[in-house]
């Protein structure tokens, strides 16, 4: 009987402890805020990434980009789609800049605002980044809980850094809004896949000293009218230090 | 006369009754072999998606964008360099190198065009084929029209067979047979299938051309092709023509079409690219009806069983000759000798 009871209370023992862990300091959508800490002992990256916008001047673009990669092509050669609205005289590029919640929340959501397109397809979602005309129509970023493309659970962003100040981390809730469409740009996929040339997670660069931080991915598309094609992301910004 | 007994009799007449559960339990069984719990929802889920695509006033209309960004075309081909010469100052050549992506554009359209119309036109076509398919029963119900008559035979079988052993009479199962057999026959005729499934037959074999990954991502290609020529249109000619002082009235009557293919070019990738997505997103349910034995013979596949059903029916009715020569009847009584001397009205 004793052994029996002791087997019964070890599921609600698991529960109790989870919650307990979770309040204690846990990962969850509402995320810890920034001034907590931004590196803790495991590395983990917590807060706000505010995002530098993108820029061309010079020939070389700065800050924040993306570039849309054709089928078949790789996240470092392309062939990349140009794109006609680009303002960069290479119009591989499009510039990204930051949206009315200054970049990406690490350990958070970002949801789509509802609706999430304007009669004309146009993405409307414009917390993480502005919306960027892209062939005439913008597309919008957002980071929700729950992929519009599929409808599998995402994981919030989640980053950390190494000694040396090599970030990785994953963010399978990176997602774009376009013509009346969503494509899922994470890396990996919400199912932990990498399909085509989809990176395993994001990589990146943190400097403590100044907060700087920077990220690259890319992600295949799978799915819908562009599929096969796909993104390769990179995001500079800042991170408060503690 | 020589006593013919119960079990020499049931040996001879049980084999319509095995055959009739053999052909029961195949049909039930044909759904599993043949993958249809998942390909006929697949399909199903095909032809619902396609739906929005399959409407002569639809692809009416995705002919008419591919109209108004040829005439788009044609006119840039024609009167652009003139325009930039004209307004802007611009030599073709450096028309040629500023205006690259249009020139790309022009380049690829014409490929593009025709391969776009005769998409169109192969969809257009099959209209009235998709509405044959479509007004058949859904494909998510269609393997269970093979195991729901299936399990009914076998069921039937099984109890002729019982009542043939026990020697009860065999007259009702035997009918239900030739019910069952009459019901399969009917089925293909109720739902008109010998018209309407070589019609979706044919709607999946003109299709094979269109439901390729390889050609879905030429199509993408041509929306690429247009996204750069409309983009150098909207975004970089007008506004130039702009700030040349060329006022928006002349720039429109300077490039009518031009202009027409900027203003089309939303609504034509908002409905487009979506027919473009349901190509794609349908690649595998499409491939999985293809996978099927060719529709046109599906109607067989319940009149054959349902011809020979009653063919069983009927012969589990008559008597069988046995090994003695001599024929059987039903057996009401298993204690009793089957044939007794008949005697003669003669003697």
């Amino acid at each position: 009987m004793r052994t029996r009871t002791r087997l019964r209370s070890w599921p609600a023992a698991l529960v109790v402890s989870g919650m307990l862990l979770t309040a204690c300091g846990g990962n969850g959508a509402t995320g810890s805020s920034a001034t907590e800490k931004d590196a803790p002992d495991d590395g983990t990256l917590t807060g706000l990434m505010t995002l530098t916008p993108g820029a061309c001047a010079g020939g070389a673009p700065k800050g924040s980009y993306f570039r849309m990669i054709s089928p078949g092509g790789k996240p470092d050669k392309g062939p990349f789609v140009k794109n006609g609205d680009s303002l960069c005289t290479n119009k591989e590029y499009s510039l990204l800049a930051p949206g009315t919640d200054g970049g990406l929340k690490l350990g958070a959501f970002q949801e789509f605002p509802q609706p999430a397109f304007d009669a004309a397809g146009n993405g409307k979602a414009g917390s993480v980044l502005k919306p960027v005309k892209f062939f005439g129509i913008d597309f919008a970023l957002a980071c929700p809980k729950t992929d519009a493309q599929t409808k599998a659970a995402t994981s919030a962003p989640m980053l950390k850094v190494d000694g040396a100040g090599k970030v990785t981390g994953t963010l399978s809730c990176w997602q774009a809004a376009y013509n009346n469409a969503y494509y899922n740009q994470g890396a990996p996929k919400p199912d932990g896949s990498n399909p085509g040339f989809t990176s395993t997670g994001v990589t990146g660069t943190y400097d403590k000293a100044s907060g700087k931080i920077v990220l690259s991915w890319a992600s295949t598309i799978v799915g819908g009218a562009f599929n096969n094609f796909g993104g390769s992301w990179h995001l500079e910004g800042t991170l408060a230090t503690p | 006369m020589v006593p013919l007994t119960r079990s020499a009799a049931a040996t001879a007449r049980s084999w319509p009754w095995w055959v009739a559960l053999g052909v029961g339990v195949a049909l039930a069984l044909a759904p599993v072999a043949l993958q249809m719990f998942s390909r006929g929802p697949g399909g199903a889920a095909m032809l619902a998606d396609f739906e929005p695509y399959m409407q002569p006033k639809v692809i009416q209309e995705f002919h008419g964008y591919v109209d108004a960004v040829d005439a788009g075309a044609q006119e840039l081909q024609s009167r652009s360099r003139f325009v930039a010469a004209s307004r802007l100052g611009m030599p073709a050549d450096a028309f040629n190198t500023e205006y690259s992506a249009l020139v790309q554009f022009e380049k690829d359209w014409p490929r593009a065009r025709d391969d776009m119309r005769v998409l169109l036109d192969t969809i257009g076509a099959n209209i009235g084929n998709y509405g044959s398919v479509a007004a058949l029963p859904s494909f998510r119900l269609f393997p269970y029209f093979f195991v729901l008559p299936g399990l009914m035979i076998a069921g039937v079988a099984v109890v002729g067979l019982r009542r043939q052993r026990t020697g009860g009479s065999t007259r009702s199962p035997a009918r239900g047979l030739a019910v069952l057999g009459v019901a399969l026959i009917a089925a293909p005729l109720v739902f008109q299938m010998f018209s309407r499934a070589p019609d979706g037959e044919r709607m999946l074999d003109e299709f094979r051309p269109l439901m390729t990954t390889e050609r879905i991502t030429t199509v993408q290609g041509y929306f690429v092709t247009m996204a750069g020529g409309e983009a150098a249109v909207r975004g970089q000619l007008l506004p130039a023509l702009d700030r040349a002082g060329v006022a928006e009235a002349e720039r429109r009557a300077l490039l009518p079409k031009a202009y027409g293919f900027t203003e089309v070019w939303t609504r034509m990738a908002n409905q487009m690219a979506p027919m473009l997505a349901a190509m794609n997103d349908n690649l595998t349910r499409y491939n999985g009806l293809l996978a099927l034995p060719p529709f046109g013979l599906f109607p067989w596949f319940f009149v054959a069983p349902g011809v020979f059903l009653i063919v069983l029916g009927v012969l589990t009715t008559r008597t069988t000759p046995l090994a003695t020569g001599r024929e059987a009847d039903d057996m009401p009584d298993v204690r009793k000798p089957l044939l007794l001397p008949v005697p003669s009205k003669e003697i």
